[in-house]
């Protein structure tokens, strides 16, 4: 690998004075493959925080234009981008924060099918969509490629994180919540901004920390906020031995 | 028999599964999952898991938005 040039290690300065930082981890994020899941309010925040930590390789999906009423929280969008494809304009502002990384975009919504050809290519898959069908066809090809899940929700004041190895028989989305069809939406349900991107900057953070290796990713686990009363906490899957996705197929 | 559920105190009068239990709050509905110590209890498991003294039991909604 080569060495960081003065640019990049002025760039990437402050992350570099963290104890388990060095210029080979930083190297391990110019190597890295992310898939971004959706680019509303959550994604729009981790792909930022990924980008600007140096993720050599963002892979962006969205079929989603802009529209007005995402400018509150989805905060990679500017008013004079309404009616414009989400990935185009994420790709832009992202490329103008740090010219440095690669990014592709798929301005289609990802197929089960679609997912399990591309999962291969990536170390880690983050879920920032908004329904439940998506969620669920990125948990079932998560298991089947072995590739690590993040999954991040966030609706009215409640806010879920969601760290999956599913084939490792800790329990999968699917496992949770069994027979989950659609959820209201964040249009239906409200949501505001910053509670929103709490999620996302978690998501963003054990990223990091799962490409870098370092710190407690809490897989298998799902943590919760209620942005309203303040109060969160961490609960433990348990596998379902009914579990047509993780556990039926063994 | 004490427990907790959704963070208050409740009284059970008999020994009972966390189906029932559900059941007896209208609770029983699609896309929730329940914690009972902070450990999910897996849908399958609901009609035979028995609620204990002191039981801390959570539910939580499915949310798909982001
Ligand atoms: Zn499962």
């Amino acid at each position: 690998m080569s060495e960081l040039i003065p640019a990049q290690q002025l760039r990437y300065s402050a992350q570099l004075l963290l104890p388990e930082m060095d210029e080979r981890q930083q190297q391990r994020l110019f190597a890295s493959k992310v898939l971004i899941i959706g680019l509303g309010g959550l994604g729009s925040v981790v792909a930022s925080y990924l980008a600007g930590a140096g993720v050599g390789q963002l892979l962006l999906a969205d079929d989603d234009r802009v529209s007005l009423s995402n400018l509150p929280r989805q905060l990679l969008y500017s008013s004079a981008e309404v009616g414009l494809h989400k990935v185009d304009c994420a790709k832009a502002r992202l490329t103008a924060q740090n010219p440095e990384i690669a990014i592709s975009t798929l301005p289609k919504r990802l197929t089960l099918a679609e997912l399990q050809v591309l999962l291969p290519e990536v170390d880690l898959v983050l879920d920032c969509t908004d329904n439940a069908s998506s969620r669920l066809a990125i948990n079932q090809a998560c298991y089947t490629q072995q590739v690590p899940l993040i999954s991040g929700a966030a609706t009215g004041w409640q806010g879920q994180l969601l760290a999956l190895k599913p084939w490792l028989g800790q329990g999968c989305y699917q496992c949770l919540y069994p027979d989950w069809q659609d959820s209201p939406s964040c249009l239906q349900s409200g949501i505001l901004g910053p509670l929103v991107g709490m999620v996302a900057c978690q998501q963003a953070l054990l990223a990091l920390q799962y490409l870098l290796n370092i710190g407690v990713i809490p897989f298998g686990h799902l943590r919760y906020f209620d942005g309203l009363q303040g109060t969160s906490g961490q609960l433990q899957l348990q596998q379902d031995p009914d579990c047509p996705v993780c556990a039926l197929n063994e | 028999m004490q427990i907790q559920f959704n963070q208050q105190p409740y009284t059970l009068s008999s020994p009972t599964t966390l189906a029932v239990f559900l059941a007896s709050q209208q609770q029983l509905r699609a896309g929730i999952a329940v914690a009972i110590n902070q450990q999910v209890i897996p849908r399958s498991h609901w009609d035979s898991q028995s609620l204990q003294e002191g039981d801390n039991i959570m539910l939580f909604t499915a949310i798909a938005g982001g």
